[in-house]
């Protein structure tokens, strides 16, 4: 493990200068394209691809510290995350040889994918979805309404779940759907942005009017979608490991502004409390991501720990949102920067990825097997 | 000596059938209601399972574990509310000892806390305002002073003593029958506990090791972890005795577990055991390893006792609300893991007083 994360530190000592004289702010999307073209060079922006793709045939660990790395270096987001991370992997568990060949342009940001999964009426139920692919000859034809599309407004592909037989769908909500890549030129596609609360657009609406997408753009078993696409769900979830590091590291840091001797004046005792109330919970919270590591690293597949840190990491990361905006005061009111636009944001991570109330449904039906209504 | 995880597992098997078959509710409950101690358990868990001396180093009679397996024993006894001297004579008492670094005092004192025929107990907090003191003349030490909430000392045979001494502080051992002590049991929130109240008066004793600063810094760090490990084990019971509740209990023609807003308290209620078991691994694997920063040491901690002992208090709250009246009511047993949990919550710093603690550390707070 060492040796590959000396490898990429020299390979970031390298690059990554020469890219900051070049794109000053590295914070547009031509920029971190920009990026992304010099960091896949290294085998490194998809290092859990087989090598003869453009990875390097890593493991969920060593992805995982790579990515460490890559925060620690401050190096700019790559836009192609999607690709990367999740239409990526599925591609090489089910695509046809032909499909595979878009593997090499999610590298290059040839090609940017999104993923149509949630719908207007199919948020936290995704099984529910209403998007209606009809085969019709050599095509499918597709009618409906997909949300909350990360990248929507930039994406060049589309991994769409559509329901291709509404029969099964009545007797298993599972069953029934299907893949479909789709290409967002397609004539019948129309992308609109959603507006945030803290202002940006990161996701966007799409809507499909008889879009005719070939048959052979089928990705894995017709009817078997959910599986397909729980593939990719599942590709991720080590990720919460490291949102709880994070965590702690990020409380470890407020409770290191704070000290009285950085300060003019010292917090008021019930700040300090709830600070302190935030500390135990973020340092708990590191504990449980290290000790869901090293299970991994011993061969075990997660259990229902990541949605134990799923759950404390979103509302332990909003009271330290809180708090730094209490502590922050009167000067975080007449700019949406730092404290005010991390409170803001903050709030999509109890909605995000499953609401607090669903996990909560889920750790008490699935874990504690309590009955469904 | 080190143990695996798969070992520690086969142990926490043993300890479980053992313990479920011999503090069943009924044991429990008869305790709760002044029934004596049972000195034949302990003996029993003593020669059986090697409980009594399970940290006490191999040369002085014992199994010679350390914290990871100490932890395994505590949750398991704060599951079935094991009414012995599991906390105060085989966790702080062989600590309080070993802390002392003194070869020859351990050597008299150890093996007859491994063996199970001598139940030792540590006297560390003083009466308000005043501490016991320690002199010494021609070599002979005196301790005159008030112990309060001394857990197990009505039946303890050897009473470990803080006291202050002209420098610092020190360590003393004296019989609970010697002259000069009084030993007076005193009423306790938790039922399934006994408390006392201990006068010494110008009682002669034998002092163990020297200056004793680090080693009370050292049992401080371990009694905090005992007593999260010891709450993880109550919440985790609770937390299983109330599903099992839901999931049988009807009203308006389901199975109340059906409703969402009581799945609700259970996920929340299963969340704290989780983060609570996270913690006490966590804290296990640092203090059990020689090479860890003190400092960082402590820090884990006394932020897995506040962490562990509030939520402990907060399953056993909610346990007890999700079997509404019959858990009201003095003969179930949810009153006596929540008098555990509230009484391990306030004891070897409350999650108050420690986060006060982590505030100065940090300096948050001045």
């Amino acid at each position: 493990m060492t040796e590959i994360l000396d490898e990429l530190r020299e390979f970031l000592d390298e690059h990554l200068p020469v890219f900051q004289a070049q794109w000053p702010d590295a914070s547009s999307w031509e920029a971190r394209c920009a990026w992304q073209r010099v960091f896949s060079t290294g085998g490194w922006a998809a290092p859990k691809w087989p090598v003869e793709n453009g990875g390097r045939g890593v493991g969920t660990l060593e992805q995982l510290a790579i990515e460490d790395v890559v925060a620690e270096y401050g190096c700019p987001v790559v836009p192609g995350m999607l690709g990367l991370k999740n239409v990526g992997p599925t591609l090489l568990a089910y695509g046809t040889d032909e499909q595979k060949k878009h593997l090499k342009n999610i590298l290059t940001t040839d090609e940017v994918w999104c993923q149509g999964f949630s719908e207007p009426g199919s948020g936290s139920d995704l099984a529910s979805l209403r998007t209606r692919a009809v085969r019709d000859g050599d095509d499918f034809v597709v009618n409906g309404q997909k949300i909350w599309t990360s990248n929507g407004m930039y994406a060049s592909h589309m991994e769409l779940l559509v329901r291709t037989d509404p029969e099964a769908g009545a007797k298993s909500k599972h069953a029934g759907m299907s893949v479909l890549l789709v290409e967002m030129t397609t004539p019948g596609i129309e992308v609109r942005p959603i507006r945030q609360i803290n202002g940006g657009a990161e996701f966007a609406e799409v809507f499909f009017t008889d879009v005719r997408v070939p048959a052979t753009q089928l990705l894995g078993p017709l009817n078997e979608g959910w599986k397909v696409t729980m593939t990719t769900l599942g590709h991720e979830r080590a990720g919460v490991a490291i949102f709880a590091a994070r965590l702690e590291k990020r409380v470890r840091e407020l409770v290191a502004e704070n000290n009285v001797n950085e300060r003019k004046e010292a917090l008021a005792p019930r700040v300090a409390e709830d600070l302190m109330d935030a500390y135990v919970d973020g340092r708990v919270l590191g504990m449980l991501g290290r000790q869901m590591l090293a299970r991994l690293r011993d061969g075990e597949q997660p259990g229902p720990e990541q949605s134990v840190i799923k759950l404390v990491q979103s509302e332990t990361s909003q009271r330290v949102d809180t708090l730094g905006l209490d502590i922050a005061g009167e000067e975080a009111f007449d700019k949406e920067v730092g404290a005010a636009r991390d409170y803001l944001s903050g709030r999509a991570s109890t909605i995000a990825a499953g609401t607090t109330q669903i996990v909560k449904n889920i750790i008490a039906e699935r874990v504690l097997g309590l009955p469904r209504a | 000596m080190t143990s695996t995880s798969a070992d520690r597992e086969e142990f926490r098997a043993v300890l479980r059938g053992l313990l479920t078959q011999k503090s069943q509710h009924e044991t429990v409950r008869a305790f709760s209601e002044g029934a004596a101690y049972d000195r034949d358990l302990w003996s029993l868990l003593a020669n059986q399972t090697g409980l009594a001396g399970l940290i006490i180093p191999e040369q002085w009679g014992g199994q010679g574990m350390g914290l990871s397996e100490a932890a395994v024993a505590l949750e398991e006894a704060a599951r079935v509310l094991l009414c012995a001297p599991l906390l105060s004579g085989a966790v702080l008492a062989p600590t309080a000892v070993l802390a002392a670094h003194d070869d020859d005092a351990a050597a008299g004192l150890l093996p007859g806390i491994a063996d199970g025929t001598v139940i030792a107990v540590v006297a560390l907090d003083d009466e308000t305002d005043t501490e016991a003191v320690a002199t010494e003349t021609n070599g002979t030490w005196r301790v005159s002073g008030t112990k309060v909430r001394v857990l197990d000392g009505p039946v303890a045979d050897l009473v470990l003593v803080v006291a202050r001494t002209g420098d610092g502080h020190g360590l003393f051992a004296i019989d609970a029958t010697a002259d000069g002590i009084d030993v007076t049991q005193t009423t306790s929130l938790d039922l399934t506990r006994r408390y006392a109240r201990i006068t010494l008066d110008n009682a002669e004793v034998r002092r163990v090791g020297a200056d004793y600063t680090a080693g009370l810094a050292e049992l401080d760090r371990v009694a905090r972890f005992a007593a999260s490990a010891e709450s993880l084990g109550v919440a985790g019971r609770m937390l299983e005795i109330a599903v099992d509740y839901v999931k049988t209990r009807e009203q308006f023609g389901r199975v109340i577990g059906s409703f969402q807003a009581i799945k609700h308290m259970c996920a929340e209620m299963f969340v704290r055991v989780e983060c609570s078991r996270g913690a006490v691994a966590g804290a296990a694997e640092i203090l059990d390893d020689p090479t860890a920063d003190l400092a960082e040491v402590l820090d884990i901690v006394t932020v897995t006792k506040a962490y562990c002992s509030r939520a402990a208090v907060f399953v056993a709250e909610t346990g007890l609300q999700l079997h509404g009246g019959i858990g009201y009511t003095w003969e179930h047993v949810s009153h006596l893991y929540l008098r555990r949990a509230k009484t391990l919550e306030l004891t070897f710093g409350s999650p108050l007083e420690l986060r006060r603690e982590l505030a100065l550390v940090h300096g948050v707070a001045a």
